[in-house]
């Protein structure tokens, strides 16, 4: 059996739509525990609507992104798998990063391969990204209520040390942001200044209904100034 | 603190975690078995040792890194994936609209909801591209389209610097001075990203974040004694 055959059979295609399926039954689970809890936590229905809303529509751009990796992940592994991989688990730099190495690694060619080569692939990207995930089930809670206790004693200090964890994480990734050239640079900059500007307008005119839009709007922004930037570069 | 709401939530999650992990590989199992192309074991490790060996400890770094930051929804974001370019930001994002403090159990859960929310609209998106990916195509390896996604990072990273970086850490709570803290780890990062490892540095970001944590509590402590660095905590609603 060819390599494409089995990429795009009617078996992979149900599979991997089970598989997605079972993911939106433990996302809804998810949703509904943690909706319920904010409730319970006294979060008003107002705020959680806000951030439904605000969540949904900052998400929708770089989805798009992640919908024009499918194009590039397609042409390796086919159309279903491709859009499991896609949806569950995996991200985009990791899914492109893990199947072009195993096909390096295995000397496959795309042109000639068969079925075995394409399993051969599936296995490579499962097992490249399983001890992470089990670590991930272990490690998990001993970090995130350690890190809870740091500080602990006084409020003040507390607080001032949940910051620790954001602010190297937001260090260590920008940096090559700032160094990835001009135009990554500035767009960077314009999108921290439109951030502000609509904190700034949510607040001088007493608008906070203004905050749910802030991302989707900054990203709309930043990446349009980005287009036009590195077309005039 | 009442930590049986986070107890519980990390239970849940672990499960969670664990039957991700099971459906991603019955997959490959179903098929391999359908098709009669099950690889040797010898052949999987071959396939997957140099995948492994790069993303483990990556994998353990991002751990510890992200978790205190998405909280008991870290289980979901690695179930759904996208974690930096999707999931980050809609904590971040539910944390500044909502107004509320991390590492409480309001924003643990209000930020669950934001993440569970953002990975809908994952999924329909790629559904719909899924389906349409035929006519979508030439529109989405348009120029226009190429550059904008590759700038997608930087354009999601200024806002989630103001949000990191700004005075207000949510829920009223001012912190005043916290950046002279920040000083020192970001020459670090400089130094690494320009002069000493350029081409690694962004397969290492986990780790070295994680370098960097120690380096911020300690800084955060000493100039917080020092006084450089106050904090104003308006009273509990």
């Amino acid at each position: 059996m060819g390599f494409k055959e089995v990429a795009e059979s009617k078996e992979l295609y149900i599979a991997s739509a089970t598989a997605v399926v079972l993911v939106v039954i433990i996302m809804s689970i998810y949703f509904v525990k943690c909706y319920r809890h904010a409730l319970e936590c006294g979060v008003t229905k107002e705020v959680l609507k806000r951030v439904m809303k605000s969540s949904a529509l900052f998400s929708i751009i770089p989805s798009l992104a992640i919908v024009t990796g499918l194009v590039t992940l397609v042409a390796i592994i086919g159309l279903p798998y491709a859009w499991l991989r896609l949806s569950v688990i995996g991200s985009l730099a990791y899914e492109i990063m893990s199947s072009n190495m195993a096909l390096e690694v295995l000397g496959i060619d795309l042109a000639v391969a068969d079925g075995k080569a394409f399993g051969l692939i599936m296995w490579a990207m499962c097992l490249g990204i399983t001890l992470p995930l089990i670590l991930n089930s272990i490690l998990c809670k001993p970090v995130h209520l350690g890190a809870m206790k740091l500080g602990k004693g006084e409020e003040g200090y507390r607080l001032l040390s949940q910051t620790t964890f954001m602010s190297a994480l937001m260090i260590a990734l920008i940096i090559p942001i700032v160094g990835g050239g001009m135009v990554s640079c500035a767009t960077l900059l314009i999108s921290a200044a439109i951030s502000i500007l609509i904190s700034w307008l949510a607040e001088r005119f007493n608008a906070e209904w203004l905050h749910s839009f802030n991302l989707a709007v900054t990203l709309i922004g930043a990446m349009t100034f980005a287009v036009i930037l590195d077309s005039l570069l | 603190m009442n930590n049986s709401y986070f107890n519980k939530m990390h239970r849940f999650g672990a499960i969670a975690n664990i039957i991700g992990i099971l459906i991603i590989f019955a997959v490959p199992f179903y098929i391999s078995m359908r098709f009669g192309i099950m690889p040797t074991l010898r052949e999987m490790i071959l396939a997957s040792g140099g995948i492994l060996l790069i993303f483990t400890p990556l994998g353990v770094a991002e751990v510890i890194a992200e978790t205190p930051i998405m909280g008991t929804s870290y289980y979901l974001g690695c179930i759904t994936g996208n974690i930096l370019n999707l999931k980050l930001p809609a904590t971040f994002n539910a944390l500044k609209v909502s107004n509320l403090r991390q590492g409480t159990e309001e924003a643990d859960a209000v930020v669950g909801v934001a993440v569970v929310v953002s990975s809908f609209v994952t999924l329909i998106i790629l559904a719909v591209g899924l389906i349409l990916i035929v006519p979508i195509k030439p529109a989405l390896e348009s120029e226009i389209v190429s550059t904008a996604t590759k700038y997608v990072l930087p354009a999601l990273f200024g806002y989630m610097g103001i949000a990191t970086f700004s005075r207000n850490v949510g829920g009223g709570v001012k912190i005043y001075g916290r950046s002279l803290a920040l000083i020192l780890p970001t020459i670090i990062c400089i130094v690494l990203f320009f002069f000493i490892m350029p081409k690694q540095y962004g397969l290492y970001q986990g780790v070295i974040a994680l370098v960097l944590i120690p380096i911020i509590y300690i800084s955060n402590k000493i100039l917080y004694k020092k006084g450089k660095i106050k904090i104003s905590i308006p009273s509990q609603k």
